[in-house]
Formats: C-alpha cells, sequence, structure tokens
C-alpha cells in the first residue's frame, strides 16, 4: 500500500513543540504530475547519453524512486530522551 | 525417499515381510512425505510474511537519562533501496565506498545485485541480537 500520511513530533526542552501531520497524497499527486511533464525530456535526455551507458539508468531512476518512495508504508522512527523527543510515522 | 520405498518393495519380494506390513511403511512414508512438502511452505511463508526490521534501544532502569529508540524498516524498502543503488555509476559508487570505509563499514556495493537480495533479505530474516549492558539492544525481523 502506498504510504499516505506522514506524522510528525519533535519536542525540545525549553522549546516549541512541533507537530505535523501532513498528507503524503499530496506529494504523489505531484510527483506524477511532475513525471508526466518531464517525461519527454527524459526520453530524449535518455537516447542521447545511451551509447555512454547512462540512458536506461536514467529511464529507470523514476520508476525506481517512486518504489522507493511507496515503500516508506510503515516506517517509525522514534527516539527520545530524558529533554528531547522525535517521532516520526509514515503510514 | 523412492529409495525407502524400493526396500520395502524389496524386502515385500524377499519374504521378509508381509503384504500388509508393506502397505503400512508406504503409507507411514507416503504421510512423512506431506508432511515436509506441508512444513517447507509454511517455513517460506513464515519468511516471506517478515515485513519490518526492528531496532529497538532502551535504558537500563538505573539509567534514567539514557536514550530510547524505536525504528522499524520496512523490508520492502530495503529491496527498493538496494534496487535504486544498483542505479549508482561506477565512479561514484567508489566514493561512498570510500566514505563507508571511513566509518568503518567495509561495504562492496558493487556486490549487492537483485539475485542475492533475496538470499540477503533471508539471511537478516534470521538475525536476531539481544544485547544488554547499560543499555538493552535489540535487533530482529517481524
Amino acid at each position: 500500500m502506498i504510504p499516505t500520511i506522514m506524522k510528525m513530533r519533535i519536542y525540545e526542552k525549553d522549546k516549541n513543540k512541533i507537530r505535523l501531520f501532513f498528507p503524503l497524497i499530496i506529494i504523489w499527486i505531484l510527483l506524477i504530475a511532475l513525471m508526466i511533464a518531464l517525461f519527454p525530456l527524459i526520453l530524449v535526455v535518455s537516447l542521447i547519453l545511451w551509447p555512454f551507458g547512462y540512458g536506461e539508468k536514467l529511464l529507470l531512476f523514476g520508476p525506481r524512486l517512486i518504489s522507493v518512495i511507496g515503500a516508506l508504508s510503515g516506517l517509525v522512527v522514534q527516539v527520545e530522551d530524558i529533554d528531547n523527543k522525535f517521532y516520526l510515522y509514515i503510514k | 525417499m523412492n529409495e525407502e520405498r524400493r526396500k520395502i518393495l524389496d524386502m515385500l519380494a524377499e519374504g521378509k515381510i508381509s503384504t500388509d506390513e508393506a502397505e503400512k511403511l508406504l503409507a507411514a512414508i507416503s504421510s512423512e512425505e506431506s508432511g515436509e512438502k506441508k512444513s517447507q511452505p509454511e517455513s517460506s511463508s513464515e519468511k516471506q510474511s517478515l515485513k519490518y526490521l526492528r531496532v529497538v534501544v532502551e535504558p537500563a532502569p538505573d539509567n534514567k537519562d539514557g536514550e530510547k529508540v524505536n525504528i522499524r524498516v520496512p523490508m520492502k524498502l530495503m529491496r527498493a533501496g538496494i534496487k535504486l543503488a544498483s542505479l549508482v555509476p561506477v565512479d561514484v559508487q567508489g566514493k561512498v565506498q570510500d566514505a563507508l570505509k571511513e566509518k568503518g563499514v567495509k561495504l562492496d556495493l558493487s556486490q549487492i545485485t537483485e539475485d542475492n537480495l533475496e538470499e540477503l533479505i533471508e539471511a537478516l530474516s534470521d538475525l536476531t541480537v539481544d544485547v544488554e549492558g547499560k543499555e538493552k539492544v535489540r535487533i530482529f525481523c517481524e
């Protein structure tokens, strides 16, 4: 399942607390729009770079980056000590 | 298993066992075979169901100032990350490996391919680390 929500909380002693709830669906929409817009340019550049061995890697970069972002679902990072707390959850 | 069946049939042919005994022995062998086949998919499905790599650090009870760490990394993120890392140009890989070596991590990125990626993740699935000292460190897969 693709990640849709990111929750982040940062608590530092004597400083403002930060609580962030971000819908990642916005990122997905922007990313897809960007990839559609840039696809012709990427295709031309990859054809130019193909004889040098970089064309295939350029074409594969976008889908693999999306797969990395898609695999973030379920990531939890929680670090806390007596004065500070950091919490990141991607669902 | 075919050798065991042959031995049973040879014993039957030589008259060492009766037909009823041979039938019981063959039935026992076939039930063992079906049991092995059931257990193998279960163990592979257990490994496939392992979704996260967990790192948990807890301070000792008498160490109130210690840090607590709880990290959960999806296995699919590791797969996707390694596939993305394979796109890194060779000269850049060398620089990354040199930087890792300075930190004491001897890792050859070119050796990690998609073929042995599943073996690596399967090996991680069997990984369990428990360290107790000033802090309790646990690394495991779930």
